[in-house]
């Protein structure tokens, strides 16, 4: 603050205070909900203030959601995305940032046009990928003749296939196939001094024990950075998992959320759904409260 | 960009791109080229393969007037939301900056909706704005069809802009308070010295000076609102009432999963890709170049 | 101990030549400073040693064995760098330490090799802070620590003082002489600061434009620097340089301005020639100049003075005798501290030079002041 001015803080604080009230009303509708019975969620005026059926109602979503499991599927997605990406993110922003090979600026691009196209619009394709994992490769051994010849000679008709549709693996892989991790991990080892890598290799440290000694340690504030944004990313996909699960029992919170409004035009129990709701997002509020400080880097540095 | 000190190995750097090279391989490159297939040809009954159309595909989807209607109101559901989200963001961010005791406190209060899941956050806005049950529901019964976005589509299409600005807002506000910290705070005490207030600084120094974050967020936001609705329109309207949010991300859907029409879908899917590439191509092109004062 | 040589090396980025085609020896267990302004390749020649770059042609030699296909690990050389490297995530122990660790020395041996080393850098009460807390010159004491504790043939040291303090490098300075003497490894120091190079150096390497300009013992490049290139880098205040014109009889050389020195060897009559002479061998004379400026250093005083026809001059005074501003002075030089250089060329003319080397005769005549004439 540059010089005082009680009434326009006043006015500052009291504009805010009421954005993140509006901000919050939404939510706390939906708590208010979540606290009565069906007669109380129902009720003309709709209740402003909490009632006393909070816990029946998280129980009853619990139970009707078969959230213990879906719990488990979304954080096995969650976790398999973060890992997974942070993992991929990093050895090959290493192999382009640290090596000097001929094909360096050819992967470069390829990796990083991944970031124009979301999942979103080519969805379709990619479902018909999840079906058969090994599609494209028996696609190209289809056209390359290499089938035909196969058969010919080993009488072998090969046919690849891996169904990844209901499987957590099937869940995760799309999700990881772009770029965002590489261009932050990127970002980061173009700031390391030259001559640490330099020292590294007077001390005798080959490519590897560099990423390991000196890289992964100084890495730890992107990795949380991009850890809080990708679990949150990934825990709250729905598209995706939608499409995926196609049995009832593999679905992820998100799935099991839509589910818990009938279709059609009988009125839903808005106090289990919104009891279901507020399951469904705490964790990844609790993340962005406890890790607000790297979820903001992180949200900053990667944009998206 | 290249480095002067770099390892030097025949594989190395092989191995270590070989595991994203592949993953993208199959889930990106190739669904996207299949798309382009798709698009392009037509699967025949009986097994017959697949024949290639040329652009009749695209032509059936230019002439169904369903899917203008969805282009027209995906524009006005991006446009308006990010005004909305940016305009919101813009405005919190400016306030948040000017570093009143507790700023702290409020970048958390303001931040937390990114964390909302769309299918949660849309189940909230279903629920809040439900005729029946939610907020209207009393003026619902003093008027009834006062309030009713499951018969009205322009009642269903405005839920359905307030839950997507809802969301967008913390990103938006994220972003602008991160471009205003970068602002040197001398450029800011020296404007005060000249003698400029508060209110005129932001305009006259920290608006300007924000341009290239605004015009960032304008592409990314309607990006966003183009690719990224689905799980709000599937949760709160279902693309309904009589096709009224039927965005062109859930038609593109609709039409593939539960119409089974993959090359409409796919051709659809074209169309989508070459707005978002030409929004990012707008971004690299002229907003990156153009709008940094340096 | 291990000497290095450069056999015809060379070093070159595509079009662009880093070194010209290079033979040196530097002495076994001597240390050599390169010392060269910005870009002029010391820096490049020093990496090339230490394996950081590759060399393009000719061969390098370190303990007569050939090195060029050599790892930078395996060469036995290790280096300081300009901004210290250390690695931030770990303690100065480990850092120091690191190099064992790479190299699998167990971890007994490690920990007393490592605090042998912090003893000889008075680093022991500092092992478990990380370079952040750190200071600049224990940061370098860090640095060097790591390069000792794998007791290698040849110390590398790249710019090590010039992010420090001016008192600071003082201290350092005489630090690594100290340390030098001590391990009795070869070392090899680049650096810009010719007042560094002339205090470290055992064995100093000016070089100029990815060439050597000029190698020998500092005392003996101070005083009979092979180029005007060398004799206007080396030394501050610089030495006096004074273009003129070799008169028609061949003896004298006729400054701009009209004053004529006499030549200490017959030359071509009308050759460009540069008269250097060093403030501090300025002394008095029949030469007429005025005061322009006058600098304290403390110790002594350093006149701006310019002759007449408006030379400039800077010579030393003693602190005592303050001349004022626009006051008249008579200089006059000994001929035996006078540098003659080709304009042209910039190469020096006349022997090997200031060793008393002038032709005219030795022994009394360079005591004696020179007779200036004016035309």
């Amino acid at each position: 603050m540059v010089e005082r001015r009680p009434w326009l803080d006043l006015a500052t604080h009291l504009l805010l205070a009421l954005s993140a009230l509006s901000l919050l009303l939404p939510v706390w509708l939906a708590f208010v909900a979540a606290t009565h019975d069906l007669a109380g969620v129902n009720r003309m005026p709709i209740n402003w203030l909490p009632g006393a059926h909070l816990w029946e109602n998280v129980v009853a979503a619990w139970e009707r959601g078969h959230f213990a499991q879906r719990f488990l599927t979304s954080l096995g997605v969650a976790l398999g995305v973060t890992i997974g990406k942070i993992a991929l993110a990093m050895l090959a922003a290493f192999a382009i940032v640290f090596f000097e090979w001929r094909a360096r600026m050819v992967v470069f691009w390829i990796i990083f046009i991944t970031l124009m196209l979301p999942l979103e619009v080519r969805i379709v394709p990619t479902y018909a990928v999840a079906a058969n994992a090994l599609r494209p490769f028996q696609a190209i051994l289809d056209v390359t003749g290499l089938t035909g010849l196969i058969e010919a000679v080993a009488g072998i008709r090969i046919s690849l296939e891996w169904q990844m549709l209901n499987s957590t693996v099937g869940l995760v892989l799309p999700l990881v196939a772009t770029a965002t991790g590489t261009f932050l991990y990127r970002q980061f080892f173009l700031t390391i001094p030259e001559e640490l890598v330099e020292a590294a290799k007077m001390d005798g440290a080959g490519p590897l024990r560099f990423l390991r000694d000196v890289l992964m340690p100084l890495s730890r504030t992107t990795m949380a950075a991009l850890a809080t944004i990708l679990f949150v990313y990934s825990w709250n996909q729905y598209l995706w998992p939608l499409l995926v699960t196609t049995e009832p029992d593999r679905a992820t919170v998100m799935v099991e959320l839509a589910r818990m409004v009938p279709r059609g035009d009988s009125l839903p129990e808005w106090n289990i759904v919104m009891a279901g709701a507020l399951l469904v997002m705490l964790p990844p509020l609790a993340i962005v409260v406890l890790m607000q400080r790297w979820f903001v880097r992180g949200l900053v540095q990667t944009e998206k | 960009m290249q480095r002067r000190a770099t390892f030097r190995s025949p594989w190395l750097p092989w191995m270590l791109v070989l595991p994203q090279l592949l993953i993208i391989f199959v889930f990106f490159y190739w669904p996207t080229g299949e798309a382009f297939q798709w698009a392009f040809t037509l699967e025949q009954p009986w097994g017959g393969g697949r024949e290639w159309v040329g652009w009749q595909n695209f032509a059936e989807v230019f002439s169904s007037q369903h899917y203008w209607s969805s282009v027209r109101i995906s524009i006005l559901y991006a446009v308006a939301t990010s005004a909305l989200a940016i305009g919101i963001g813009l405005l919190l961010a400016l306030f948040v900056d000017r570093e009143v005791a507790g700023s702290r406190g409020w970048r958390l209060a303001l931040i937390w909706p990114y964390a909302i899941a769309a299918p949660a956050i849309g189940m909230i806005f279903r629920f809040v704005f439900d005729a029946r049950a939610g907020v209207f529901s009393l003026f619902n019964a003093m008027m009834p069809g006062l309030w009713d976005p499951s018969l009205n589509g322009t009642h269903a299409l405005l839920m359905l802009i307030l839950a997507g600005a809802w969301q967008l807002v913390a990103y938006n506000f994220v972003f602008f308070l991160a471009g205003l910290q970068s602002i040197p705070r001398g450029l800011n005490e020296a404007a005060a010295m000249d003698g400029a207030g508060p209110l005129r600084r932001m305009r006259d120094i920290q608006m300007p000076l924000l341009a290239p974050t605004f015009f960032f967020l304008v592409i990314i936001n309607l990006t966003d609102s183009f690719t990224n609705s689905f799980g709000l329109v599937d949760i709160m309207t279902a693309g309904g009432p009589a096709r009224a949010t039927d965005l062109m991300v859930y038609k593109i859907y609709s039409d593939g999963f539960k119409g089974l029409d993959y090359s409409g879908a796919a051709a659809q899917s074209i169309v989508l890709m070459g707005l978002v590439v030409a929004l990012t191509f707008i971004q690299f092109r002229f907003v990156e170049r153009k709008m940094h004062y340096r | 101990m291990a000497a290095i040589e450069f056999i015809a090396a060379r070093k070159s980025y595509g079009a662009s030549i880093a070194i010209h085609e290079l033979d040196l020896v530097l002495p076994p267990g001597a240390f050599t400073v390169i010392l060269g302004p910005s870009g002029c390749g010391k820096s490049t020649l020093l990496r090339m040693i230490a394996g950081l770059e590759g060399i393009s042609g000719g061969e390098l030699r370190i303990g007569g064995a050939r090195m060029n296909e050599r790892e930078p690990k395996d060469r036995g050389c290790a280096m300081v760098f300009q901004n210290y490297a250390l690695y931030p995530h770990m303690t100065v122990a480990e850092n120091i330490g690191y190099p064992l660790k790479v190299g699998g020395v167990r971890r007994a041996e490690r920990q007393a090799r490592v605090a042998e080393a912090a003893a000889a850098l008075g680093l022991d009460a500092l092992l478990d802070r990380r370079p952040g807390q750190l200071s600049g010159g224990q940061r370098q004491r860090v640095a060097m620590g790591r390069a000792m504790v794998r007791r290698p043939r040849v110390f590398l040291y790249d710019e090590p003082l010039s992010n420090l303090d001016a008192k600071l490098r003082v201290q350092m300075r005489l630090e690594l002489r100290r340390l030098h003497e001590q391990l009795g490894a070869t070392s090899v120091l680049v650096t810009h600061d010719q007042q560094e190079a002339m205090t470290l150096a055992d064995h100093l390497v000016v070089m100029r434009g990815g060439r050597v300009e000029q190698e020998g013992r500092p005392r003996e490049v101070y005083a009979a620097p092979a180029s005007l290139f060398v004799a206007g880098f080396l030394g501050t205040p610089a030495m006096n340089l004074l273009p003129g014109a070799v008169t028609p009889d061949g003896a004298g050389l006729r400054l701009e301005g009209g004053v004529v020195v006499p030549l200490p060897l017959r030359l071509p009559a009308g050759q460009a020639v540069t008269l250097g002479i060093r403030p501090e061998h300025v002394g008095e004379g029949d030469l007429e100049a005025e005061v322009a400026l006058v600098e304290d250093l403390g110790a002594s005083l350093l006149v701006h003075a310019r002759l007449a026809g408006g030379a400039a001059m800077a010579l030393h005074r003693p602190a005592e005798l303050a001349p004022a501003r626009g006051a008249a002075l008579r200089l006059g030089f000994d001929t035996a501290r006078l540098h003659f250089f080709d304009s042209g060329s910039g190469q020096r003319i006349g022997g090997e030079g200031g060793r008393g080397a002038s032709p005219a005769g030795a022994g009394e005549a360079a005591r004696r002041p020179a007779l200036l004439a004016t035309t």
